[in-house]
């Protein structure tokens, strides 16, 4: 966001909120209050001056959520389609990469790219993703200092899916940086989706000749049948998405029992769980704060507001986990996974990504809790400047070096 | 080798046409004049001859056919001897010299050359090569045979161990890097193998399944505990269940711990604590990520103790510190002592500690304390104790122990005075091996680390190298 123009000095139309610059990504919690004081659904304005509506209601966003007939991702619908610039994007990926399936369409590739994700078991999973974490540690481990966000909690996803998909272990460091880029909305955003994209190409198509046991091999030979423009968009959505969200996730949990030292004493009495931690890190900072990219098929009424035809949607996911209308223990109820943070189950973040991601993260968490029980912060936390998504840009820790040869848990000998 | 003696003395189809023609003839004509003879005389010169005619005819087919058949005998002679034996004993030569030559060959794998060379060979050039061809087949059916044994054998002697230890190291990766790794082998074996790695692939997946499964509900169990002295016995029985189903340790301590305390914390999660004595050092302090497992070790010692003595009577925990050995604390009760075929077992546990999926029977307690012990270095052991029960010591690495005053781990200053025999060595047991190579077996060189401009691409090549 590094062209935005300086301030609210432009104000937008009807007390218009601008939705970019250090406002919303330095404070999103200040913003999000503002916005509540206009309402469930608040008028704002893009970088660029681009209109659009800011829903932060719970229930409104579950409507949305919920409508994909009203409320669509397909763009060919918006009625500013032409007037950005169509060389840099305002914002993130769903506006300026291919249009979405249609919805028969795009429930049988949801289908499909879900069957090749779920072919990996939950055990298998976790097992790579303890692997890849201890791994990670093992290098850290005798340095007694680490940045947590840059090191470790990013990789580790990464490092799962490059697994997944089949693809060299050193892919993991470069994916990082390029799907961040694209997630953040970032001004290299289309370029690093560009570079994704194309590695996820060359990947489809050496799998199209030698199929392997890994994600792309198994959707490509899925009974559905999808053709390899489909596998490759379908493939690029997750590689550019699930990494960094689930990076997010790990860091937002890490700073979260960092800045909190009774939830960390919390979890090393055992008295709570990682993955309790972990929802209540996706109900209070939740890494997707904001979805880009619903489109009012057409004119419509949405919290008290007129919606018109072809109006652009921007979904407050963070706004929405703690609206005040919800009840105050939502987010405290351990069972509870009511959140808005992957979605509305069968319009979101497609299963089983969903737990995919949860068992990753979970897995990050506790082999570094376990490895590295005495980390403590040193200096200061960073943010990365994005009003689309939040994760700490760095999350320095000292801890106690341990030296000698990484403790790994030795499989039981059967 | 019963080869007949052919007969020499066969007559050509000349000669064998005139003694037919002779023998013929004779009663033929004899055969005639009779008939003239008693035929009225006006009829004879008719009769004579129409004999006379069918005589001749007669005699002349009788020496035909004789010279036809002595010819085709000839023949026949002729075209089946070859060198000095008849077709019937060539063929005979084949069956029961060559071919049981051959049969033998093919089991040694020796060459179709080298067999042949060795028998002696139909002389007829049509059987020379039936036997060639016979022999070809033999032999590539024999060797095809010879291979899969191998191949056979081979799967069962070093493949599969090697399976299983690969599915050890790391169940995900395991087919990948297996399927590099298989030599070429015949279809069979091939499906065999296959069928064998995802067999052990699926019951090692469901194992681990159950075992993180019961981990995760473990530390569900622990987490919903309220704390407290009536639930201290359940956290602890949840501790237990995590430990063995390889879980991460929930409960983990950030700081060093006083011995003393973690003798105290210790007695008291089993709920008889006051029958628990104990004696501890002052100023020694145990490694914050030791200490958890070391209260658990000493909690489920304690358990056993408590539960195999009387219960009027006191177990004893006596802790004390060696600059060179650590720390030992020995947990001693009066209780009847361990049988020699329950020493073995407990011995057996700690020399390999098992996890949920491997249990020998339900009596988790010490299975639950090898794991710990492996894990974290600590040595422990059982034996008669001078009270009359049993004595369990749990040795402390050296490395482990902090001195209250320094603060600081004596490991530096002692891990060299330590004599080898007196400690664990500086990398215990429970250490993993170094880690082994990544993955995949021909990839890519790592990625640049900087993002590069977009005319570069950002990521080192996909495939494996296609050439």
């Amino acid at each position: 966001m590094s062209a935005a123009p300086a301030g609210p000095s432009r104000p937008g139309p009807a007390g218009a909120l601008v939705f970019h610059g250090p406002d919303v990504a330095g404070n999103p919690a200040a913003f999000c209050t503002r916005a509540r004081s206009l309402g469930p659904v608040a008028p704002i304005l893009l970088e660029g001056d681009v209109p659009a509506w800011f829903v932060t209601g719970y229930r409104e966003v579950h409507r949305v959520l919920g409508r994909p007939a009203w409320f669509t991702r397909d763009p060919r619908v918006w009625n500013r389609r032409g007037r950005a610039g169509a060389d840099r994007p305002p914002t993130p990926h769903p506006l300026w990469t291919q249009p979405p399936a249609e919805e028969p369409e795009r429930r049988r590739r949801a289908e499909a790219l879900g069957d090749a994700l779920a072919a990996t078991c939950w055990s298998d999973l976790r097992s790579l993703s303890l692997r890849v974490a201890d791994r990670l540690i093992d290098t850290l481990a005798p340095r007694g200092r680490a940045d947590l966000a840059t090191q470790y909690a990013h990789l580790v996803p990464a490092g799962v899916f490059v697994r997944l998909y089949g693809l060299p272990e050193g892919h993991a460091g470069p994916l990082v940086r390029e799907a961040a880029q694209v997630m953040d909305g970032s001004k290299d955003a289309a370029a690093a989706h560009r570079r994704i994209r194309s590695l996820v190409e060359t990947l489809v198509a050496d799998r199209r000749k030698r199929p392997r046991h890994d994600v792309p091999s198994r959707l490509l030979a899925h009974p559905y049948g999808l053709t390899d423009p489909e596998v490759i968009a379908d493939l690029t959505s997750v590689l550019a998405t699930a990494p960094t969200a689930t990076g997010d996730w790990v860091s937002g949990t890490l700073r979260l029992l960092l800045a909190d030292r009774s939830r960390a004493a919390d979890l090393a009495a055992g008295r709570s769980t990682v993955s309790q931690v972990l929802d209540e890190v996706l109900w209070h900072h939740t890494p997707v704060q904001n979805l880009l990219g619903r489109f009012a098929v057409q004119d419509c009424e949405l919290g008290g507001r007129r919606i018109g035809r072809g109006d652009l949607l921007v979904l407050g996911l963070a706004a929405a986990n703690t609206d005040p209308l919800l009840a105050p223990e939502a987010g405290r109820a351990h069972a509870s996974r009511a959140h808005v943070s992957f979605g509305r189950t069968g319009h979101g973040c497609p299963p089983p990504a969903p737990a995919m991601a949860g068992t990753v993260a979970a897995a990050a968490v506790e082999a570094l809790m376990d490895r590295l029980p005495d980390l403590r912060p040193a200096g200061e936390l960073r943010w990365r400047p994005s009003p689309w998504t939040r994760g700490p840009g760095s999350l320095p820790v000292h801890f106690t070096p341990v030296r000698g040869v990484p403790v790994v848990i030795a499989p039981p000998r059967t | 080798m019963p080869v007949h003696e052919p007969s020499r003395n066969r007559t050509g189809p000349g000669r064998q046409a005139a003694t037919a023609l002779l023998t013929v003839t004779a009663p033929v004509s004899l055969a005639c004049a009779w008939t003239a003879a008693v035929a009225p005389v006006q009829d004879r010169p008719v009769l004579a001859a129409v004999t006379g005619a069918l005589a001749l005819a007669l005699c002349a087919a009788g020496a035909v056919t004789a010279y036809r058949a002595g010819a085709a005998r000839g023949a026949r002679e002729h075209g089946g001897r070859t060198g000095d034996r008849t077709l019937e004993q060539e063929v005979g030569l084949l069956t029961d010299h060559l071919l049981p030559a051959l049969v033998e060959g093919a089991r040694g794998g020796r060459s179709l050359d080298e067999v042949l060379a060795e028998q002696p060979r139909p002389g007829h050039p049509a059987l020379d090569r039936l036997a060639r061809a016979l022999g070809t087949e033999l032999l590539a059916a024999g060797e095809r045979a010879v291979r899969i044994e191998q191949q056979v054998a081979d799967l069962d002697r070093f493949w599969l161990p090697l399976v299983t230890a690969r599915i050890r190291e790391d169940r995900v990766s395991a087919p990948e890097r297996l399927a590099a790794e298989y030599p070429e082998v015949h279809d069979t074996v091939a499906s065999l193998r296959e069928h064998l790695q995802e067999e052990l692939v699926a019951a090692d997946r469901r194992a681990g399944t159950a075992a993180a499964a019961a981990a995760v509900l473990g530390s569900r169990i622990r987490s919903g505990l309220p704390p407290g002295p009536d639930t201290a016995r359940a956290a602890h029985l949840a501790d237990n269940l995590l430990t063995l189903a390889e879980g991460r340790a929930t409960r983990r301590r950030t700081r060093p711990v006083p011995v003393r305390d973690l003798l105290r914390d210790a007695a008291h999660r089993i709920g008889d604590a006051h029958r628990v004595r104990h004696r501890a050092p002052d100023g020694a302090l145990v490694d914050g990520h030791a200490a958890e497992a070391l209260t658990q070790v000493l909690a489920e010692l304690l358990d056993n103790a408590l539960r195999f003595s009387d219960p009027g009577s006191e177990v004893h925990v006596l802790a004390a510190e060696d600059e060179h050995t650590g720390l030992t604390v020995s947990v001693e009760d009066s209780g009847p002592g361990l049988r020699r075929s329950e020493h073995e077992r407990a011995q057996r546990l700690l020399a390999e500690p098992p996890g949920l999926a491997s249990l020998e029977d339900e009596r988790t307690g010490l299975a639950v304390v090898a794991r710990l012990a492996d894990r974290h270095g600590l040595t422990v052991d059982l034996r008669p104790s001078p009270l009359g029960g049993t004595s369990a010591s749990v040795l402390v690495p050296p490395h482990l122990i902090i001195r209250e005053h320094t603060q600081q781990t004596r490991s530096r200053r002692h891990r060299a005075a330590v004599p080898p025999t007196a400690a664990p060595s500086p990398v215990p047991r429970f250490m993993s091996p170094p880690l082994p190579p990544p993955a995949p077996p021909a990839v890519a060189p790592a990625a640049p680390l900087s993002v590069p401009s977009a005319a570069a691409p950002a990521f080192a090549p996909v495939c494996e190298d296609t050439a």
